[in-house]
């Protein structure tokens, strides 16, 4: 018993000592990027493309303009909207997941995790296959008399909105999933007991029930949405354009460093300030409970 | 009030209620008590309307609610963990079924407070269920489902999640409601105690069947199974074969050679082996023969334990059986308080009229 003490030390510097890689290589790899992004949007670009460091906002004010406002505010929209439509779509499949037999529950969780097996950008370049004007779905219409003229999907709002959902729906899905699998279903019994039907025991105590899960997946989806450059590239053509894409075109084309990393500290300092908010204001009715007790 | 017809409910092959009949009266206290997956919880679940039966009808009053989804009975349930909501106070769950009623504010707020009261839960409302003691939790869910006004009230296990005081207290407590509120209460529990103690009658289960439905001192001191004798209190069992049955006095021989006589008649014809049971409190341990009123083994003392109110004998019959013995110590001579020493030979008495022929 005399030693337990010190085992106790000891293994409280084990801990330290296996925090230590990690720690390494997020400042190696993370941090010092993070910091040289920083700096870069703080400099000038020179005439070759190079980076003349320095001290101003210019690259910060170039937001203002226009364009790029648009293009900003065009990528806050689509996200919201995309991630919406995820979280309308993921629901109904998790909830039924979630109320599936055990065995049933392990075949539909293998489902929704086989397109992880397959490139993403294979998967993006294989939407061209399927939405444009020779692709199946045009094909089939055709062949079926439906339409008399291929329909114009790809590069289009529509094409953008379906590659996102369909990404985002898995990392959606897994979240609700779990905090609905976690749902006591005596609870929904009482419900029900107590006169309500299959909607309002789902409204009124399901749902509130699955917000942490809900709260997750709308990170999971809408911070990659807003920041992704691919699909709207592959699929939305010269009109959908989001933040992602001007980040990308300002250190690949046009070769200027400074700007591009303005416009990523921004989209960073923005995704921080949403993910704060979202843990600050949100607490569990149980640990708010436990929190006023103590 | 409550009918249950040939109520059937299988898994696959695996029956879990099995043609039940079953009828219990407005206003009684009815106790459904039986042993894990004897099926009385399933009976439960679809009087609740949680599961669809596989055959027969569930009749309250003069309506089949058999088919009927649980929100559209006259039925509440008292769940065995409580079920209580976590995102509602102790307020909201209670007001969560007239609520849905659409019931004016002014008439949701004065029965929720009534219903409050009723439990003892007024200084609690804004609490959140997680704030809560497990006694106070299962007032909660008592409160919820009472304030609906149900004609019939269900409750599952609600006292096993319970401290032991706390439950034996609440025993009481709810007792007293029921008969206050003369609210039809179908209680499902595996405690006997909680079933004699709280019960107008009580149906015994067993394999998805009744084995006896009969008021609790019938149930304990009559029981008409060897499955009922067994499960409820302590029973000992001599065996033996009927030998006579004249003059409404049926004679045993016992296994060791001797009689004993039982006077009540029997259904069991002569030459047929019985199980004679004899409650522990029910035999005396004696120096003296029995009386010509009272049957008498021959036994030693195998072993006595002081209980304080009581001293438990174990008897080793010259047989090789032993049997149990409790014996209330109403005179307790100080120097001897036990009265008898170990390995003193004895007569094991009781009363011709006590005990019970079950099938052998």
């Amino acid at each position: 018993m005399a030693n337990a003490p010190a085992r106790q030390r000891s293994g409280a510097g084990f801990a330290r000592l296996l925090l230590f890689p990690p720690a390494v290589w997020m400042t190696l790899f993370f941090a010092l990027p993070l910091g040289l992004v920083f700096l870069y949007s703080i400099g000038d670009s020179n005439t070759y493309g190079g980076v003349t460091f320095g001290c101003t906002l210019k690259n910060y004010r170039a937001i203002w303009d226009p364009f790029f406002l648009n293009i900003f505010l065009r990528s806050l929209l689509y996200s919201t909207g995309i991630t919406v439509l995820s979280l309308l779509l993921a629901m109904p499949l998790a909830y039924v997941m979630a109320c599936a037999p055990a065995r049933w529950q392990k075949v539909m969780m293998f489902l929704i995790i086989i397109p992880f097996w397959t490139n993403f950008l294979v998967r993006m370049f294989a939407f061209i296959v399927l939405l444009g004007d020779n692709g199946l779905v045009n094909t089939l219409l055709t062949r079926l008399g439906v339409i008399g003229e291929p329909l114009p999907m790809m590069n289009s709002l529509f094409a953008v909105i379906v590659g996102f959902v369909y990404w985002n729906l898995p990392y959606m899905v897994l979240p609700l999933y779990a905090a609905l699998e976690r749902m006591e279903v005596a609870h929904v019994e009482a419900a029900m007991d107590l006169g309500a039907g299959r909607f309002t025991a789902f409204r009124t105590i399901t749902l509130p029930a699955s917000v942490p899960g809900i709260i997750a997946g709308v990170i999971f989806c809408f911070i990659p949405t807003l920041g992704c450059f691919v699909i709207p590239d592959i699929l939305g053509g010269p009109d959908n354009l989001m933040i992602g894409n001007i980040i990308t075109l300002q250190f690949l084309q046009a070769r200027n460093w400074p700007l591009g990393s303005a416009f990523a500290t921004i989209f960073i300092t923005l995704v921080m300030v949403m993910i704060s908010l979202g843990i600050r204001y949100y607490t569990p009715a149980n640990e708010k409970a436990r929190g006023s007790v103590l | 009030m409550l009918v249950l017809t040939r109520l059937r409910k299988q898994y696959g092959d695996t029956v879990a209620v099995d043609d039940v009949d079953l009828t219990i009266t407005k206003g009684e206290f009815f106790c459904l008590l039986g042993p894990s997956g004897c099926g009385k919880t399933t009976i439960l679940r679809m009087v609740a309307g949680f599961e669809k039966p596989t055959g027969g009808t569930i009749m309250l009053g003069d309506r089949d609610i058999s088919q009927l989804p649980p929100y559209a009975r006259d039925v509440n349930t008292v769940f065995q963990n409580y079920a209580l909501f976590p995102n509602y106070t102790v307020r909201g769950n209670i007001a969560y079924g007239p609520t849905l009623k659409k019931l004016p504010a002014g008439e949701i707020s004065r029965r929720v407070d009534e219903a409050m009261a009723l439990v003892g839960l007024e200084q609690l409302g804004e609490r959140m269920p997680s704030q809560l003691s497990g006694g106070q939790q299962q007032r909660v869910a008592l409160a919820r489902a009472l304030v609906n006004r149900p004609a019939l009230l269900l409750l599952d296990e609600p006292l096993s999640a319970l401290d032991k005081q706390i439950a034996e207290r609440t025993r009481l407590e709810l007792k007293d409601l029921q008969r206050r509120l003369g609210i039809t209460f179908v209680f499902v529990t595996h405690n006997q105690v909680e079933a004699l103690t709280m019960a107008d009658r009580i149906a015994v289960m067993q394999h998805g069947r009744i084995e006896q439905c009969a008021d609790p001192a019938a149930i304990y001191s009559r029981p008409t199974t060897p499955f009922v004798a067994d499960f409820i209190g302590i029973m000992n069992f001599i065996t033996g074969t009927v030998a006579d049955t004249a003059g409404g006095v049926t004679t045993l021989r016992l296994a060791d050679g001797s009689t004993a006589q039982y006077r009540e008649g029997t259904p069991f014809p002569v030459g047929s082996s019985i199980r004679y049971g004899i409650r522990p409190e029910q035999l005396r341990v004696s120096l003296l023969p029995p009386k010509d009123f009272e049957n008498g083994l021959h036994g030693t003392i195998a072993r006595q334990i002081f209980m304080g109110e009581s001293t438990q004998f174990v008897i080793a019959l010259t047989g090789g059986a032993t049997l149990d013995v409790s014996v209330l110590n109403y005179l307790i001579i100080a120097e001897k308080p036990l009265g008898f020493e170990l390995n003193e030979e004895i007569y094991l008495i009781w009363s011709k009229s006590s005990g019970v022929l079950l099938n052998g």
